[in-house]
């Protein structure tokens, strides 16, 4: 039964967005930990592999492409990936809220935009979950 | 901007577009069963490559542009997306669907802006 939810395409998109979005977290934690430091390759990204948080981020991203794999097994690509969209929402609230970024006017009518978005596509989305 | 930059945003998006729809299609061969698991494995390959493909075109706009300027452009891939399913998948592309796509693609164009 729980096995059977679990692998629900809605439960892992679900999954996928909020790996997504904590991968995005631990990563500009990791970039931030490691912006100081002074070498050749800085310009490259690479200084941020010393970084604890850069490799969990790599770690949660690897789990999120799988679970977008089992999301698209199932679902059509043409809800699942607006859906999925919801990354750009969940990514500057959860900077706003865990690491003290700020919202400019622009990105709250994005992110209304996005969220209008997603209400005119559930009724689809809901009907083709009935046919799973 | 140049025509060769126009051309990398365009290779850019047109190969995230594609990786996604080689993606989609290498799972729905594996649903099919055990004998098409060779195609699906080469379909899942392509789709890597092309995405592989798409990292260096950003790292190379990346050189030449700011993040902001470019990256809104990333927001058409989901009403591109939409359309390549529908065109190539064959998937049901409804009004609603395409309205609701096109409301996230300018979402997504501003989040990304700002």
């Amino acid at each position: 039964m729980v096995r059977h939810w679990f692998f629900n395409a809605w439960v892992q998109l679900a999954i996928c967005v909020l790996l997504a979005t904590t991968a995005e977290v631990f990563l500009k934690l990791g970039a931030r930990e490691t912006a100081g430091i002074k070498s050749a390759w800085s310009w490259t990204g690479l200084t941020g592999l010393r970084s604890p948080w850069v490799w969990w981020g790599i770690v949660v991203s690897v789990i999120s492409l799988f679970n977008w794999l089992a999301t698209i097994r199932r679902l059509p690509l043409t809800i699942a990936f607006p859906v999925g969209n919801l990354v750009h929402i969940l990514v500057p609230l959860s900077c706003w809220i865990f690491l003290g970024e700020a919202i400019g006017t622009l990105r709250w009518w994005g992110i209304s935009l996005v969220l209008l978005g997603l209400g005119v596509i559930a009724k689809p989305a809901a009907r083709f979950e009935e046919r799973l | 901007m140049t025509i060769f930059a126009t051309f990398l945003i365009f290779l850019s998006v047109s190969c995230f577009v594609a990786g996604q729809i080689l993606l989609k299609h290498a799972m729905e061969i594996t649903t099919r069963g055990n004998d098409s698991r060779r195609r699906a494995t080469m379909v899942f390959g392509a789709a890597i490559a092309v995405f592989a493909v798409n990292f260096f075109v950003n790292i190379g706009l990346l050189q030449r542009f700011d993040l902001s300027y470019f990256f809104p452009f990333q927001g058409l891939s989901v009403i591109l997306i939409a359309f390549a399913g529908a065109w190539i998948l064959k998937e049901k592309l409804t009004w609603r669907l395409t309205i609701g796509s096109l409301l996230i693609t300018l979402g997504v164009m501003l989040v990304s802006l700002s």
